[in-house]
């Protein structure tokens, strides 16, 4: 058993319009994938794809009209959707704890950091404000941050973006959680810095025996800080598996497209044309989500395609993908 | 031996800071050439300076030192009237393609509006023209009725650029073109900035902080650190063999998008200082692993590391300029460094 279980799971948006028909926004499509410990998962996909929506899903953070319609979420065995907010709060913040994207939007600006992390410790844990505050700046050492304890006095609004993001990363970690959610952990700091927070998570997954999850747009992340990883298009996961393997052996025609638009592939071997606008989630095409875009679709994408197998634990959710492409490598549009 | 098209010299631009008398160094004597046709990248983290010289090349903003000749004319001083027939030959295309764009104009009026400011064409021979620009950034036809609302960030882009073109300029400045954009949108801009610019010979200066896509278009880099120019080189020699310390270890703090890629990262401490209280000498000495007692002096000079490519480090002289080599032995004096200048920031 997974740490943790996402199976089949269905977030939609439902909102009325002004002659109060109901319109469904259908964000997440049936998805499914699991984390395991000492494993960092890497979540990747377009804007709108369902990468934020999805961690928002587990972590039960959804707001209306968005609300999970079907699925399940287990962690440690645990069924998570239905769950009421006290017994979901005894699990999220503690065991299961998530790093929000903009760092310094983040942190209550009206607290210092020290006192954040006494909360963020007492709310869970019966212990002294004194034991909490010498915890919260063992922890700021712990992630990297100088002189800890000036830092726990300081003000939100003090913090450069790398050093709010590192708090955040300390407030995730105080409680000694066993999974770790990186919601765009690195997303508009400098690449210097990324380096210094990515290694960070590396290392404490790997000494505390964690699971995390990293959800990015940067492919360059994904090849290098995570162990496998997920392609999301349309609030559907359409690839999974190592990230060796799908990086050089991808299945999907999209994942295909995805990796030969990195600079590198076009110096390589030119453009190919993959543009094109997402699919409209209230009125997704039947079949295949990708069918619009894909060059290579025939009537079969009419119909769902399966999950299929590829060899190893990759899949490609494609009815061609233990086909070879047509040409051997990347489809392109002529 | 081709004229440049755009030549920089010892370009400053200071800002007022939030408190009185609190002056932002925001560029410290830049000098570049730009040559027809050539696409020069801007790489450097944020407050390094890039958009700010971006700005100061289109005369958004007011330089508070040094020249910018274009063609036969500086412009670094020259009135806003002056500046104005000369903007059609300058363009600039912004990050946010949402925010650059009137939202009550249509997008065949935005793309038009230029031809009318810079062209006597009458009206049909306008619309003509903007159904061409509009071909040329292969933007459908049809969107021209649009308002900007209905496209997508892409075609925003493409509009933006189409903007750019519309007064056939020679010199456009890209600031961060693509970096609102999706991966697989963004190939797409790449590609046809690099289509027009083989066309028309315009000369780009493209400013972005994610160096692989810099990599691609660039034919020469300059690295940026706090407001100046630390290296400076053909763009395969700076990728290949970088010489200053901190074009080293930004180069190597790049992921590219390829697993089987072995890193070599070199870690730098700490974060890039305020651009009030700039360090003494040269800028990136207080990060710098191989820093050594005559660099806080002043700022080295840009000494040559082979063909047409230059770094400012003062270990160039005697070749101990490889960050790789200093790592071991001087890690605990960094983290004390790093502590100092903490205590500097917020004191």
């Amino acid at each position: 058993m997974s740490l943790l279980e996402v199976r089949n799971l269905h977030t939609h948006f439902v909102s009325h319009d002004l002659n109060n028909r109901s319109r469904i926004a259908k964000g997440l499509n049936g998805v499914s994938f699991e984390v395991d410990k000492g494993e960092i998962v890497g979540i990747v996909g377009e804007t709108g794809a369902g990468k934020s929506l999805t961690a928002m899903s587990i972590m039960g953070l959804l707001q209306p009209p968005a609300r999970i319609v079907e699925g399940s979420v287990r962690f440690d065995g645990n069924e998570l959707v239905g769950l009421g907010v006290d017994d979901l709060n005894r699990i999220r913040g503690t065991e299961l704890t998530m790093i929000v994207q903009s760092p310094l939007t983040s942190l209550d600006p009206l607290s210092r950091v020290g006192k954040q992390l006494v909360r963020a410790q007492r709310e869970h844990r019966n212990m002294s404000s004194d034991a909490a505050w010498r915890a919260g700046a063992d922890m700021l050492a712990t992630v990297g941050i100088p002189d800890a304890e000036r830092r726990m006095r300081a003000w939100p609004h003090e913090l450069s973006g790398g050093m709010a993001q590192r708090i955040l990363i300390a407030l995730a970690l105080i409680n000694g959680p066993r999974m770790l959610i990186a919601d765009e952990p690195t997303t508009g700091l400098d690449v210097t810095v990324q380096a210094q927070i990515l290694d960070l998570l590396k290392n404490l997954v790997r000494d505390r025996d964690m699971a995390a999850m990293i959800i990015t747009h940067d492919l360059g992340v994904v090849a290098h800080y995570c162990t496998r990883m997920c392609v999301m298009f349309a609030g559907s996961i359409i690839e999974m598996g190592p990230v060796r393997q799908v990086f050089n052996d991808p299945r999907h025609p999209y994942t295909q497209a995805l990796i030969s638009s990195t600079p590198k592939r076009i110096a390589e071997k030119g453009y190919s044309q993959i543009g094109g606008p997402p699919p409209n989630l209230y009125d997704l095409p039947e079949g295949c989500h990708y069918r619009d875009r894909c060059s290579r679709a025939a009537d079969l994408c009419r119909t769902t395609p399966p999950l299929k197998n590829v060899g190893g634990n990759h899949v490609a959710m494609c009815h061609f993908a233990d086909k070879e492409a047509a040409d051997g490598t990347v489809t392109s549009h002529g | 031996m081709v004229e440049p098209i755009l030549q920089v010299r010892d370009l400053v631009k200071h800002f007022a800071g939030n408190r009185p008398g609190e002056i932002i160094h925001a560029v410290n004597k830049v000098s570049f050439d730009l040559n027809p046709g050539e696409t020069l990248g801007l790489v450097g983290e944020s407050g390094s300076g890039k958009s700010t010289i971006g700005r100061c090349v289109v005369r958004l903003y007011r330089p508070t030192a040094g020249s910018i000749r274009f063609g036969d004319r500086d412009i670094s001083t020259i009135s806003e009237g002056q500046m104005r027939p000369l903007r059609k030959e300058i363009q600039i295309v912004f990050q946010d393609p949402y925010s650059a764009l009137n939202p009550r104009m249509k997008v065949g009026n935005l793309i038009g509006e230029l031809v009318k400011l810079h062209s006597d064409l009458d009206a049909p021979a306008r619309r003509e023209r903007v159904t061409a620009l509009a071909a040329r950034v292969h933007l459908n036809a049809d969107l021209l009725t649009r308002y900007p609302n209905e496209l997508s960030g892409g075609q925003l882009q493409r509009v933006c650029i189409a903007r750019a073109l519309a007064t056939n300029p020679k010199v456009i400045v890209l600031d961060e073109p693509t970096s609102s954009l999706d991966l697989s949108v963004r190939a797409g801009i790449l590609e046809l900035l690099g289509e027009l610019q083989r066309e028309t010979g315009v000369a780009m200066l493209f400013i972005s902080h994610d160096l692989e896509t810099v990599q691609l278009v660039s034919h020469r880099i300059l690295v940026l650190y706090l407001g100046s120019v630390v290296e400076d080189g053909p763009a395969e020699a700076v990728f290949a063999k970088p010489a200053h310390p901190y074009a080293q270890a930004l180069l190597s703090a790049d992921l590219p998008p390829d697993p089987d890629v072995v890193l070599d990262r070199q870690i730098l401490q700490g974060e890039v200082p305020g651009p009030v209280h700039l360090p003494p000498g040269c800028p990136f000495a207080p990060r710098c692993p191989l820093s050594r007692e005559d660099c806080t002096r002043a700022m080295p000079p840009l000494a040559s590391v082979g063909a047409n490519h230059h770094a400012a480090c003062v270990r160039i002289a005697d070749g101990t300029n490889d960050i790789r080599s200093a790592h071991a032995s001087t890690g605990g004096d960094i983290h004390k460094k790093f502590q100092d200048q903490f205590v500097r920031r917020t004191t």
